[in-house]
């Protein structure tokens, strides 16, 4: 079930939060602590995985697979899981990235088994 | 006699709001010392030629710097033949329909070296000087003078000359795009399309900025041929390059490479500098 | 005698200030005066527009020829220059200098060639300010000769004459400080050397033999030789030519003799 890889995806060291968002920006799944708006999460998440789409199109670069946004205060992480869904993982700022990004690619392609 | 009686006038000139009798001869030698002072300071501010040269050889920002804070300007971008800032100085950028206004005044009337734009109500002037294949663009309070363009015209053909272009010369395997907040691209290599990129970065940054806590640090974008898009902002601009690597080392590489284009950039753009905002608000010490 | 340096050629020295009111057209005419007095041919290029204070001071009537004639083919250089007091040439440009150059840039070498060819001393008495004119003046020097006041905004505009001379290659020979009257508050020689980092190559100082030598239309190193300021403008141009220059007591003791024994002793 979607909701046990996200939760098993949460115990991984540093992973504050999950959630699954389909293209149109609404909630597939989630596993997030109450402090995170998952529908607002949801919403930028997907607005700003197109965009990242469009940029890498435009250099020709291949199919973005994973977005990482790392700021001051945590990291969000974007994972396609297929062309109609994303994971969105939400880190603390000093979380161990390449760990998430091994444990994140194989959640997201665990879940598009189940989609 | 008259010395004992002005001495008792002194003596009892009681009431009298603190006025101590100044010898002229103090008070002159202050008002020269004054003079001098000032004089001195405005002659240390003079520009030397040769040291600007060397300056703009090891940082054109820096010496772009200098020239725009001797003639007072605002601010100052030089850019090349193909619209491209080479150089600025004074943070934010001018506007595109500016600068392409000026290069096609400049285009038309092919003789022409430079553009005055002045405003007699409280806008700016402008100053486009073209020297060989470069336009250098100032914004200025005040219209320049014949000699002031002179001077500005020999030095920065000099400083261009001395800088020739440390970005774009340096041979670097990785592509990439510095653009400012505004889109513009301020520096670039190995990519064929670095304005869309310049325009799609710089928006990302932007609602990045919007909707995220903290400060944006980092944005990378890998696809599935094991590229990396990475930006990067820095005070004034973002920079985007492409590694490529495994997942597990692209944070590593991308920490590397980073640092390796901020050092191989510096003496196009000063990647620590305040922003113009920053600076305006608190007074820029004294350049050693 | 000192001996004098040995000088080949002409020397083309712009005499330039910046600030308009420095008195930059009475150091012109005495000193290109006191030069041709002293050793040889005079020339002075008056690149002034307005020539009248220039003409009043070297007993010249409004030129009827100036160089801008002979540019234009209309006359001979020799038609535009006129001889002032001591055997000084004068050539009125009659139109801005950038005028004539942008018109004719060869012909204005060419001119000033001839002159060369002739003279020892060219004096280009260069447009107050520093727009084109001065410009054109100072680039077509080999030296410039700085006139000052000893206040500070004289100093600090003849900052950016020197600037610009640096720029196009003419070396800053030195510096002429204008009606120096000794104040307390006046900046004194050593300081304004310092600013400028050049060498006081005379103060001149305010004196009213100057104003009325003028009223008479004569140069006041001619009207009255042995006044301060005369004497001073002896000093520069003896300077200038390298050579010593011996002041000549005045007759009378008194007043005058104590400003020049001020200006030119140990203070």
């Amino acid at each position: 079930m979607i909701e046990k890889v996200l939760a098993d995806l949460n115990r991984v060291d540093g992973v504050h939060g999950s959630l699954v968002v389909s293209s149109d920006g609404l909630i597939i799944a989630e596993a997030v602590p109450p402090d995170i708006d998952s529908e607002v999460v949801g919403a930028i998440a997907t607005t700003v995985y197109g965009s990242g789409e469009r940029v890498v199109d435009e250099m020709d670069l291949g199919e973005l697979e994973q977005m990482l946004i790392e700021s001051s205060e945590g990291k969000v992480m974007i994972i396609a899981i297929s062309d109609e869904a994303t994971l969105v993982l939400i880190t603390d700022p000093d979380a161990n990235l390449g760990l998430i990004r091994l444990r994140a690619q194989e959640a997201a392609e665990e879940i598009a088994k189940q989609l | 006699m008259a010395r004992i009686v002005g001495k008792f006038k002194r003596l009892f000139r009681r009431g009298e709001e603190g006025t101590e009798e100044r010898l002229p001869e103090e008070e002159a030698r202050e008002v020269r010392e004054e003079a001098l002072q000032r004089a001195l300071q405005i002659a240390s501010k003079q520009l030397e030629p040769d040291e600007l040269v060397e300056t703009a050889k090891r940082d054109m920002s820096k010496a772009l710097s200098e020239l725009r804070e001797y003639f007072g300007f605002e601010r100052m971008v030089v850019i090349d033949r193909d619209g491209k800032p080479i150089g600025m100085s004074g943070g934010g950028s001018f506007e595109t329909e500016l600068i392409e206004a000026l290069r096609s005044v400049f285009e038309a009337a092919e003789t022409a070296d430079t553009i005055i734009v002045s405003s007699e109500s409280e806008g700016p002037n402008y100053l486009a000087v073209k020297i060989n294949d470069s336009i250098a663009i100032c914004e200025t309070k005040t219209t320049p003078s014949d000699a002031d363009i002179f001077m500005l015209r020999n030095d920065l053909s000099m400083v261009i000359e001395s800088a020739s272009l440390p970005a774009s010369t340096e041979e670097t395997d990785t592509p990439y795009v510095v653009t400012d907040r505004q889109g513009l691209v301020v520096a670039s290599s190995g990519v064929s399309n670095p304005d869309r990129i310049a325009a799609e970065v710089s928006r990302l940054a932007d609602f990045l900025d919007e909707h995220l806590v903290g400060e944006l640090e980092w944005v990378k974008l890998t696809t599935d041929s094991g590229e990396t898009l990475a930006v990067k902002p820095y005070k004034d601009v973002l920079v985007a390059f492409v590694v490529e690597s495994d997942l597990e080392e692209v944070d590593e590489e991308c920490e590397k490479v980073a640092k390796s284009l901020a050092s191989s950039l510096e003496g196009l753009i000063d990647l620590t500098a305040e922003t113009s905002a920053s600076k305006s608000k608190a007074k820029p010490s004294e350049e050693g | 005698m000192a001996e004098s340096e040995e000088r080949e050629g002409c020397r083309v020295i712009c005499i330039a200030s910046g600030k308009g009111g420095t008195g930059k057209t009475t150091v012109t005419a005495n000193l290109g005066t006191a030069l041709a007095d002293m050793d040889g041919e005079v020339f002075i290029l008056d690149a002034d527009i307005a020539m009248a204070n220039l003409g009043l001071i070297l007993q010249m009537e409004d030129a009827p020829v100036t160089l801008h004639d002979v540019l234009a083919g209309e006359a001979e250089v020799e038609e535009a220059v006129y001889e002032g007091p001591k055997g000084v040439k004068v050539v009125p440009a009659g139109i801005s200098l950038e005028g004539i150059r942008k018109a004719n840039p060869e012909r204005l070498r060419d001119v000033v060639e001839w002159i060369v060819d002739q003279a020892d001393f060219l004096l280009i008495d260069g447009p107050a300010g520093l727009g084109r004119d001065a410009l054109t003046a100072l680039s077509a020097s080999t030296e410039c000769l700085l006139v000052v006041n000893p206040e500070i905004a004289s100093i600090t505009d003849a900052l950016k004459v020197k600037a610009v001379a640096e720029r196009v290659g003419t070396e800053v020979t030195g510096t002429a400080v204008n009606r120096v009257t000794k104040d307390k508050t006046e900046l004194t020689k050593e300081e304004i050397e310092k600013i400028l980092e050049t060498k006081v190559l005379a103060e001149i100082p305010e004196d009213p033999e100057v104003r009325r030598a003028a009223a008479f239309g004569e140069p006041v190193v001619v009207r009255s030789p042995k006044s301060a300021a005369a004497q001073a403008f002896k000093k520069l141009a003896a300077e200038l030519l390298g050579i010593e220059y011996e002041i000549e007591v005045p007759d009378k003791e008194g007043i005058l003799s104590r400003i020049i024994k001020g200006l030119f002793g140990k203070r």
